[in-house]
């Protein structure tokens, strides 16, 4: 472990050379004390982030090269922070590159209530948001499913919520794909995963899952602010969750579908949720089919907490539908096919984000048409005591990272760390002190969410910015977090 | 998360590590306990059959909206094919759990997964990494 030969290629870009069974070289995007913290969690322990960016360089049919996002942190097989894009007719698709909470993402709305009546009244909205989105272990949505309500969600993702009156029609716009993937096939999914999720459409989850009241703290760019409707001191509402125990049951499921496949197909597994299915075979034309149902139901997830928190919004400030609009929705562990440019030729690619964003620049098609001058907003989410950002991609990154960017912060200390560090109790206090308020299921959670457990997001962006890969557009600060 | 369990036998080391789950689930404590379910499932190695069984806990744990806190495993077997295991699994609603509940246990995966006998030839130790 910790072996792993890198090259700094700028400041701001790290290479490790393609050698070996590599088919590409690997790309991290990093400063010089990332790499050194990377290098030595390699060396101490058995988790080595860099390795891992080496591993999926070593899969059948990727392109260009195995990249890593500033974010980099290890994950289960492929690095979390990992992009990997993989030709249709040669490549494969790994579970790893996805991982257990399918299209797990964050939606951004904006509140037109000005930032200093929220303040005013941040104890009972707060109150009201906790009481109204079910969030925490155990907690069951306002939608409670049969089996054949689940297979349209996995169709029809966020327009099964807006037809149950979750939201308003002009949402979908503004949503990754307009709310639903083609692709998806519910008979690829297994009967345990849709039983698990009868009663979990519209929850927040827990873990690192949140819904946050922001407001903008500082302008970078502002044409591009200007152009998604922010300005100084604008309220925002951001929701980070995902396909909850549905995308949680596929990535189990298909474990060891992709194991047999691996095997059958003698794609070498050197991790073991690196496994692996061609594209274009039996297995993993049904994981991707299993995965787009997964990407719908995240879709449906968030639409419906979006149509909750309008509500309550709707309720404590006497402010109609047009007074809670979208700003956007992205996610950031997905498999979408996309087309990039590779070696001056336009191709269909696979592209395997796990723990990044889609960060599409200026001008594509895919990006709705009120932003597509300056490319879609890019939601990067903080810690709870610090900070959050909304981005922009750039015509570089589509060149070099498939339209990629960070995720978020990316954890520096495991749970248990934290937990062994933090009390909830104190986190909650002090963050208080800071005129944040914190609402949680679970004050143990409040400690392993800790501020101190994740990197500085401003320098995580910093990064990318430095690598003219994504630009700052502008800066969130919160004001009120509830988590599960 | 990492977990461990371990006993003086497999099936011991299995049901500790099972407890070590539960134990970023739901607060410990003395519940009064009713049957979830039987958990039954089968790997080529003890490793693959330990994060079945897990992900099967949690997946029938879900599908009755309950809390395990408590698991029996009755039988593992090894023949040709590979092995297999039976098991039964305790807990409470989770609407009765209320505030104890605590994390919710994504996904058990193969990240730092073993089943092997300790330095203790008499103690079975079986671990792994749970996706929080």
């Amino acid at each position: 472990m910790g072996s792993v030969k890198i090259v700094k290629v700028h400041d701001y870009l790290w290479e490790i050379p393609k050698e070996g069974s590599m088919n590409v070289p690997g790309r991290i995007y990093a400063d010089r004390k990332s790499i050194e913290h990377l290098r030595e969690e390699g060396r101490s322990k058995q988790w080595d982030a860099l390795l891992q960016v080496k591993n999926v360089a070593r899969l059948p049919g990727i392109q260009n090269a195995s990249l890593a996002m500033a974010d980099i942190h290890p994950g289960y097989g492929f690095p979390i922070g990992g992009v990997g894009a993989f030709d249709v007719e040669t490549g494969v698709v790994t579970m790893a590159g996805v991982g257990f909470d399918i299209n797990c993402g964050v939606r951004t709305m904006i509140v037109d209530v000005p930032r200093s009546d929220i303040e005013r009244r941040k104890e009972d909205l707060a109150d009201a948001l906790f009481r109204s989105v079910p969030a925490g272990l155990g907690s069951t949505g306002y939608l409670k499913l049969s089996m054949k309500e689940i297979d349209q969600v996995l169709r029809q993702g966020a327009r099964f919520s807006l037809e149950r009156g979750f939201g308003v029609e002009g949402d979908l716009d503004y949503i990754e794909e307009g709310g639903v993937v083609g692709g998806a096939d519910p008979g690829c999914v297994s009967r345990h995963a849709k039983e698990r999720q009868f009663k979990q459409v519209g929850t927040l989850g827990s873990g690192n899952h949140y819904l946050e009241v922001q407001y903008v703290d500082e302008v970078f760019d502002r044409p591009s602010a200007e152009v998604f409707g922010l300005k100084e001191d604008t309220v925002v509402v951001s929701i980070h969750t995902g396909s909850r125990a549905l995308g949680h049951q596929i990535g189990t499921d298909y474990l060891r579908t992709l194991k047999r496949a691996s095997e059958k197909y003698g794609i070498s597994v050197l991790e073991a949720e690196l496994v692996a299915a061609p594209i274009k075979s039996p297995e993993g034309e049904q994981y991707i089919a299993a995965v787009n149902s997964g990407i719908n139901c995240a879709f449906a997830n968030r639409q419906a907490i979006g149509g909750l928190v309008r509500n309550v919004f709707k309720e404590q400030f006497a402010i109609g539908d047009s007074g809670i609009g979208m700003l956007y929705e992205v996610g950031h562990n997905n498999l979408k096919f996309e087309r990039h440019e590779v070696n001056g030729v336009m191709r269909k690619l696979l592209v395997l984000r796990k723990g990044a964003t889609r960060a599409f620049g200026p001008g594509r098609r895919e990006v709705p048409g009120r932003y597509r001058p300056v490319g879609q907003p890019v939601l990067v989410g903080g810690t709870m005591g610090t900070c959050s950002f909304v981005l922009v991609g750039t015509e570089q990154g589509m060149d070099e990272t498939f339209g990629s960017a960070v995720h978020g912060a990316g954890r520096l200390k495991s749970r248990k760390q934290a937990l062994r560090q933090y009390r909830g109790e104190t986190v909650i206090r002090d963050l208080a002190g800071e005129g944040i308020i914190i609402r949680v299921h679970s004050k143990r959670g409040a400690a392993e969410e800790a501020p101190g457990a994740y990197k500085d997001v401003e320098r995580v962006v910093a990064i990318m910015e430095g690598a003219g890969v994504n630009k700052r557009v502008v800066r969130l600060k919160p004001m009120i977090c509830i988590k599960g | 998360m990492g977990i461990l369990g371990w006993g003086q036998s497999v099936a011991e080391a299995f049901e500790e590590a099972a407890a070590a789950m539960f134990d970023l689930m739901i607060e410990p404590g003395e519940y009064k306990q009713a049957v979830i379910g039987e958990v039954a499932c089968n790997g080529n190695t003890l490793v693959e059959l330990l994060i079945e069984f897990l992900n099967g806990i949690l997946s029938i744990s879900d599908r009755k909206e309950m809390a395990a806190v408590c698991v029996d495993v009755e039988r593992i077997s090894m023949s040709d094919g590979g092995w297999s295991l039976e098991s039964r699994v305790f807990g409470i609603s989770r609407a009765e759990a209320g505030g104890n509940l605590l994390t919710e246990v994504k996904a058990a995966t193969y990240y730092g997964s073993s089943v092997a006998k300790g330095t203790d030839p008499d103690r079975w130790e079986a671990k792994c990494v749970v996706d929080l």
